[in-house]
């Protein structure tokens, strides 16, 4: 197999342009729609709200169980999605850069509910509504920009 | 970090869209393929096949709901060689 390259930098240039949209255009098609992922934002947000509140009333447990259910009832239905229309996301795999992200975006949550928890015990009960709404920001801003677990670029340009 | 090596089996235009397309995934069907591209079955088919025979994807016929369907990946000797190819064409731009 020739491995010479002989191609100036033009034509390089338009063949990493040209990679850059191919792997955008696969990064999107894992992007939910913008319903689905105000829906799925929306009720990790309730889940964490009711979860700070959970210690509170048994009202509040069974919304939090509610909602962290249905949130992993619509993941689990978009990833069956996928499959049907011929996308099969990549699992984690060892120390990669989406595994790492994924991680931290995992861990970061985590602690968000966790604080309000403690923070809501304290007495301070607003947190867990502030709570809520970072877990929002913070969940529908990953689903949009980080489908793939890559950081999903405007243009198809330079990467 | 890949080591840069240009590779000119991939380098053609719509050889290096299948191994982008396939980079993020695990794996896509073959009209899904087809329609990013908006290249005809035996254009994709000529491709896949010079790619497959380079061991650098993998292709593989499931039956779903009845329906026989194909499925492309990205092998890890794919995968390095894209990368490797990426690598090289960004050292010639001078990124």
């Amino acid at each position: 197999m020739n491995k010479d390259s002989n191609i100036g930098a033009e034509a390089a240039r338009a063949s990493l342009i040209a990679a850059n949209g191919a792997k955008r255009q696969a990064n999107l098609l894992l992007r939910p729609p913008v319903w689905l992922n105000v829906l799925i934002s929306l009720l990790a947000a309730l889940a964490t709200t009711a979860s700070a509140q959970a210690s509170q009333s048994s009202f509040w447990t069974l919304i939090a169980i509610g909602a962290a259910l249905s949130v992993i009832a619509l993941a689990l239905g978009w990833s069956h999605y996928l499959r049907v229309s011929g996308v099969k996301a990549k699992p984690l795999k060892g120390a990669s850069k989406k595994t790492l992200t994924t991680v931290t975006l995992a861990f970061s949550s985590a602690f968000i509910v966790l604080l309000a928890i403690y923070l809501t015990k304290q007495g301070i009960w607003q947190s867990a509504y502030v709570a809520g709404a970072m877990i929002f920001l913070f969940s529908s801003f990953a689903f949009y920009k980080l489908p793939a677990g890559e950081w999903l670029t405007k243009d198809s340009g330079n990467e | 970090m890949s080591k840069a090596c240009f590779d000119s089996l991939i380098h053609a235009h719509n050889r290096l869209q299948i191994c982008a397309l396939l980079h993020p995934v695990s794996e896509l069907e073959f009209s899904v393929v087809k329609a990013q591209l908006e290249v005809s079955d035996s254009v994709l088919s000529k491709h896949v096949k010079a790619l497959e025979q380079a061991n650098y994807i993998s292709v593989a016929k499931r039956a779903s709901l009845s329906r026989p369907r194909t499925w492309l990946s990205l092998t890890e000797l794919g995968e390095t060689a894209y990368l490797g190819h990426v690598a090289a064409l960004k050292e010639i731009v001078g990124l």
